[in-house]
């Protein structure tokens, strides 16, 4: 899709290019020009524009706050306290800077169908924390975090950051990367002392 | 990087008695300030906090030198003794904290926040 996708969207930029005024008019004229050329509505992360990935991350890190909040008020372990509160504070910290950045560049997070995917598979995972208690709630919270954290952070690393057009964009999402892929070993950390 | 001070210890030592044997009586020069100087070289570390890593994952250090700790990223980080005997509390990007080191200091050291970020200071050459 990728591929095919290129020299329309090569000919979408260069028209918008002539009048757009800001970072957000060219982001959305760039999604207006898929539809109006009667292309495919983007279904491959690799297909998003920058304000859709900016959702996209937007919406992973409201998920895995979500899961924090759960586990501070499941759990008595506090390994896996300290894990929530800090996957609350940090992944705060980077939606902070997203949407100041997002102000500054006077554009706005486009939700798409891959946040949708997102909440939509977050439900049975909220669902379950939920239901669980003790130990078994630990592992379960522990191990998602791992395997939530391997996929967010391949997603961003092969799909988004080589797509992603605008250069503050991209530096936000490098930035973020490297927390994220401490939070992954942070997670793996917590998985090998439940097992023990 | 690595900044060197050095600190000049005088000692001055006044009204030294000379006694010696068989010389009980005899006249004394009078006693002269005697200095003794001595250059301690004590250095000051930085160890930047960035990406997720203490950048110097081992630092060689000397009884009295100090270490500071900077913050580099947009994440608050800490580094905190691995028994918690010393504690920079929550540093937020672009602050900084400083330890003298003594005999007594812990050595093994991590961030609170995320524990898979450990690093150590190791005693190297004392002076």
């Amino acid at each position: 899709m990728k591929t095919y996708l290129i020299p329309m969207l090569m000919t979408a930029a260069i028209s918008i290019s002539a009048c757009e005024t800001g970072y957000g008019e060219s982001a959305s004229n760039k999604a207006e020009a898929k539809k109006e050329a009667n292309m495919e509505i983007a279904q491959s992360p690799a297909d998003l524009n920058d304000l859709e990935i900016a959702h996209v991350a937007y919406t992973a890190d409201n998920i895995d706050i979500r899961y924090a909040n759960i586990a501070l008020k499941r759990s008595s372990n506090p390994d896996i306290h300290a894990f929530a509160q800090t996957m609350i504070r940090d992944h705060k910290a980077v939606n902070e800077l997203a949407l100041a950045l997002l102000d500054k560049l006077g554009a706005s997070a486009q939700d798409n169908f891959l946040s949708q995917t997102l909440n939509k598979n977050a439900e049975p995972i909220i669902a379950k924390l939920e239901s669980l208690s003790g130990k078994e709630f630990d592992i379960y919270y522990a191990s998602n975090e791992l395997a939530y954290h391997k996929a967010v952070n391949d997603l961003v690393e092969n799909s988004f950051i080589p797509n992603i057009e605008n250069a503050e964009v991209k530096e936000l999402f490098e930035v973020g990367l490297g927390i994220f892929k401490g939070h992954q070993e942070h997670a793996q950390m917590t998985v090998n002392k439940l097992g023990k | 990087m690595r900044i060197i001070i050095y600190f000049a210890l005088t000692l001055a030592v006044t009204g030294v008695a000379v006694c010696a044997p068989g010389s009980a009586g005899a006249e004394q020069p009078p006693a002269q300030p005697v200095s003794q100087q001595a250059l301690v070289e004590v250095s000051a570390h930085i160890i930047e906090i960035h990406k997720m890593r203490f950048q110097t994952k081992l630092l060689n250090v000397k009884i009295g030198d100090t270490v500071t700790w900077t913050n580099k990223d947009i994440v608050p980080h800490t580094a905190t003794a691995s028994d918690k005997s010393w504690n920079s509390g929550r540093l937020n990007k672009g602050e900084s904290f400083t330890l003298t080191i003594t005999n007594q200091t812990k050595l093994d050291y991590f961030c609170i926040y995320h524990r898979q970020m450990q690093a150590k200071l190791v005693i190297g050459i004392t002076q």
